[in-house]
């Protein structure tokens, strides 16, 4: 004889193919097994047949008028940081690369641009007070995006799994 | 594209944050007829159980921010209705007598179907007054898995056992409910005679 688990997987379509194979032969041989398989399989398909119950019509109308609906967010500044910084660094892009076009068509002009030493003019540029405060600024805004986007999730998460 | 189930319900639980009120009523009426299956099946109760998929969904909706969207929502939403009719069923000592009630209303108002009708009918019945003396567990994992809604890893997830005892659990309990149907048969047997 099979054990329950063994026919409830055959019923469930799970079975290994020798218990597949020990089941034809019970069920050819014994006629105790047959009746005792045919009324697992009966209550197996009266389960399968079983049908979903419906709620009141008036279900969702009832619960719907119980929900404190969530107020409609807007975006916040903070949310919108993302989007705000790489604004500002498309916007710095075009001009820098606006700038270069027009300095490059108007070289061959009339008018004369001095020469300058490039090892002074990177110097200066480097050593410079505003990009010192961009780049301060730059590390700022990456702190505050890998906080919102990284770290708060991890604890949110963390703290969700705890509870 | 093809979307598949959970992530229409992610999406409707993204329009439900934004305060978007027609997916509450798309979220509610997606899952509130297996819902009020599955309380039924354990509270064997209409009110009741109307009551406890109700109280579910605003369990839902007050704690959506604590939902694991990468999780599936079905999973998380039926522990919460099992776990909510579970406490109803702790609450309520007295049998409900529903089935019995509408079992009866069913065999006068079908006298006319033919006679595998009626035996069929009559074994749907039988099927149901045995689950209602089977254990809230019991009945819980058969409703899961017949439902069809949920593998059986998710099954194990709702009822917080391990894959392989849901599995052991389902088999019981439908070996269970197959003795309880045999003496039942055998009672009304009886009585016929």
């Amino acid at each position: 004889m099979l054990t329950d688990e063994q026919i409830f997987d055959i019923l469930d379509g799970c079975a290994l193919k020798d218990i597949l194979s020990q089941h034809q032969n019970l069920l050819s041989e014994s006629v105790e097994y047959k009746a005792y398989f045919e009324e697992l399989e009966a209550v197996h398909f009266d389960l399968a047949d079983l049908k979903i119950e419906k709620p009141s019509p008036k279900f969702t109308e009832n619960l719907l008028a119980n929900i404190a609906y969530a107020p409609t967010k807007k975006k916040s500044w903070s949310s919108q940081l993302t989007c705000i910084f790489l604004t500002a660094m498309s916007v710095f892009f075009v001009v820098t690369l606006g700038l270069a076009l027009f300095y490059f068509s108007n070289s061959n002009s009339a008018i004369e641009i001095p020469r300058v030493n490039n090892l002074e003019v990177v110097n200066n540029f480097s050593t410079d007070l505003l990009v010192k405060l961009i780049l301060l600024i730059n590390l700022i805004v990456l702190l505050v995006i890998f906080d919102k986007k990284v770290l708060k999730p991890y604890f949110m998460n963390r703290k969700v799994r705890l509870s | 594209m093809v979307v598949n189930d959970n992530q229409k319900d992610i999406n409707l639980l993204n329009r439900i944050q934004t305060g978007d009120k027609s997916a509450y009523a798309a979220l509610i009426n997606r899952h509130k007829d297996y819902a009020f299956t599955v309380a039924y099946r354990i509270l064997n109760n209409r009110e009741d159980a109307e009551e406890v998929a109700q109280d579910a969904f605003m369990q839902v909706f007050g704690a959506l921010s604590s939902f694991n969207s990468e999780s599936k929502f079905t999973t998380w939403f039926y522990r919460i209705v099992f776990n909510a009719a579970l406490m109803q069923k702790r609450k309520n000592k007295v049998e409900a007598v529903d089935i019995e009630n509408s079992s009866e209303a069913f065999m006068v108002s079908h006298s006319s179907d033919s006679a595998d009708d009626l035996r069929k009918n009559e074994r749907k019945i039988v099927i149901q007054r045995a689950l209602q003396n089977l254990s809230a567990d019991d009945t819980t994992m058969i409703t899961l898995f017949y439902l069809k809604e949920l593998s059986l890893e998710e099954i194990a997830e709702v009822t917080n056992v391990s894959a392989e005892t849901a599995k052991v659990k389902i088999h019981r309990a439908r070996k269970r409910l197959a003795d309880e149907m045999k003496k039942l048969l055998k009672s009304e047997v009886k009585s016929l005679l």
